[in-house]
């Protein structure tokens, strides 16, 4: 039953711009 | 030294894009399925090997080096500290 472990990574909206269009989205 | 979310930070899951959202003053921050699960478990009591085995119980696979090296990232980008 256990998910195949995968390399823990993020993505960063950090601008005004980029989180409107984060939220846009 | 037990890692937690910074004041001000919190995780949150979108619904509409299936997906954990890390929402803090000076953005947004988007984990995968594995950095969610470790965030998830950032509740300043844990260590990271104690994630880590925590992690195991549920993914095979777990590297604790992956643990250590995504919450230095995390404290980099000031949404996580160390307790």
């Amino acid at each position: 039953e256990l998910e195949v472990w995968t390399t823990p990574d993020f993505e960063e909206y950090e601008t005004p711009m980029e989180v409107t269009a984060y939220f846009g989205r | 030294m037990t890692p937690r979310l910074r004041r001000g930070v919190r995780l949150t899951y979108d619904r509409t894009r299936r997906t954990h959202v890390l929402l803090f003053p000076e953005g947004v921050l988007v984990p995968n399925a594995t950095a969610a699960a470790v965030l998830e478990l950032c509740d300043g009591e844990r260590t990271v090997p104690d994630i880590a085995a925590s992690l195991g119980e549920r993914y095979a696979g777990v590297r604790e080096s992956d643990v250590g090296d995504v919450l230095a990232r995390l404290v980099d980008r000031q949404v996580v500290e160390w307790a």
